[in-house]
């Protein structure tokens, strides 16, 4: 089974919404009980490596498996959860094809 | 039963931010249009008869009951623009070296960050993305200077002659200096570095959500906002309270009137950090004190930009060079805007 991978783009030293996002995760992460499944990377929204390679100008963003899914706002649990079921679903899919 | 409840408590959520602008809007339209405040706020004789301890204290509750409704307001505003606007297709169209692109990051700038923590991460990216960084320079101008809770609360406070200056002046001292700017070699150097490397474009997917949902998370935003500027305003407000009070009217109308006072207004604000929206409380101290309203304006342009940790913050992404050459634009853009103020305007408020 492959990893999802979940990277939450935020401002360094991190201000109180990239922070928010972070824990946002987490927790909807935690609830699912998915945490041997998903690995959450924390980047730097002021890295030129990030921005070359998502073009994420603003913060917080969130991309799971390199696709942004959420880009210049904290998102609630629920649309986490929801975002991350479809990454399951979709990953499940690429197996069984 | 539950079923119902829950669905209840999310109609209350989203008309929370939609019931709170329609009343703070409809008490700026009573005042405006009646031309009276519903409580009488004491002079600031009335208000030192409280000694220096209390003093601060009834300066800030009266601003409060006084300022309370555009305020709210703007806080709103800047949620439903948070969540309801696509920022990210905005930023994009700034990434060209077109005069287009200019006018569009000053235009926007306002509406795009509300707040300061926000700016430095925009316009560091737009620069890396090889955006060019005349639009990445102006939109780092517009931000902070014609911010739009500070442009409400001008409005409101010193005069709307002074907000609607401060705002035209921003934009076209945001786009000179953004030109300027763009025409260096440091600039041009920058450009070839990052412009070498092959961007993407952030492609989102979203997932959907309802329009509740939507609007208690524009709240939200609000909110957050608050919370991070309200300290410092209040902060601001109290030592305002103390200039106001304290400081001799004769100091000010020797050194804040004329073509001095405009130099000096451009300039107070490198030395002193100001959070956002305190420039504004400040110079309506300073305006009840005999300041002048040109050099109010070059001050209320200047304060916001020429702070120490935003020269700081800049050059740490774009190198000193850029960074103090912006500075010094932006001082002599603020001076500039304060002469055409007094040219065309003259004295009046």
């Amino acid at each position: 089974m492959r990893k999802i991978v979940v990277e939450v783009v935020g401002v360094e030293p991190p201000c109180p919404r990239c922070r928010k996002a972070l824990e946002v995760v987490y927790r909807a992460v935690k609830e699912l009980g998915l945490e041997d499944r998903v690995s959450v990377v924390k980047l730097n929204a002021n890295s030129q490596d990030v921005v070359a390679k998502y073009g994420t100008l603003l913060t917080p963003a969130i991309i799971v498996n390199g696709v942004v899914r959420v880009l210049g706002r904290v998102p609630d649990k629920d649309e986490v959860i929801d975002i991350l079921k479809e990454a399951i679903r979709s990953e499940e899919g690429v197996e069984e094809s | 039963m539950r079923k119902v409840l829950r669905k209840a408590k999310r109609f209350l959520k989203a008309s929370t931010p939609i019931l709170l602008l329609a009343i703070s809007l409809g008490y700026i339209l009573y005042t405006r249009l009646t031309g009276s405040t519903l409580l009488e706020t004491p002079s600031i004789d009335e208000m030192k008869v409280y000694g220096p301890l209390l003093l601060p204290l009834i300066y800030v509750a009266t601003y409060i009951a006084r300022a309370w409704a555009p305020l709210l307001f703007a806080y709103i505003l800047a949620g439903f623009i948070n969540e309801f606007i696509p920022r990210h297709v905005l930023v994009e169209r700034f990434s060209s070296t077109r005069l287009s692109s200019y006018l569009l990051a000053a235009l926007f700038a306002p509406l795009l960050a509300v707040c300061s923590c926000v700016m430095i991460p925009v316009f560091a990216g737009l620069v890396y993305s090889g955006a060019g960084i005349g639009p990445a320079t102006a939109f780092l101008f517009a931000a902070p200077a014609a911010n739009l809770i500070a442009i409400t609360l001008t409005a409101d406070l010193v005069s709307w002659r002074i907000a609607i200056a401060r705002f035209v002046a921003a934009l076209a001292i945001a786009t000179l200096v953004g030109y300027a700017v763009a025409r260096t070699p440091w600039a041009q150097r920058l450009e070839k570095r990052f412009g070498s490397r092959a961007t993407q474009r952030a492609k989102v997917v979203e997932v959907k959500r309802s329009l509740c949902t939507r609007l208690w998370q524009s709240f939200l935003f609000s909110c957050y906002l608050a919370k991070t500027i309200l300290p410092y305003m209040l902060l601001g407000i109290a030592i305002a309270s103390y200039v106001h009070a304290y400081v001799p009217p004769t100091l000010v109308s020797t050194y804040l009137r004329g073509f001095l006072g405009i130099v000096l207004g451009a300039l107070i604000g490198v030395p002193m950090y100001t959070p956002t929206c305190v420039e504004v409380f400040l110079v309506n101290a300073l305006k009840h004190l005999g300041m002048a309203p040109s050099a109010a304006l070059a001050f209320l342009i200047g304060a916001p930009i020429t702070s120490i940790p935003a020269i700081l913050g800049i050059s740490r992404v774009v190198g000193w060079g850029i960074a103090v050459l912006y500075i010094v634009l932006a001082i002599v853009g603020a001076i500039a805007a304060g002469i055409l103020y007094h040219i065309a305007v003259g004295s009046v408020w």
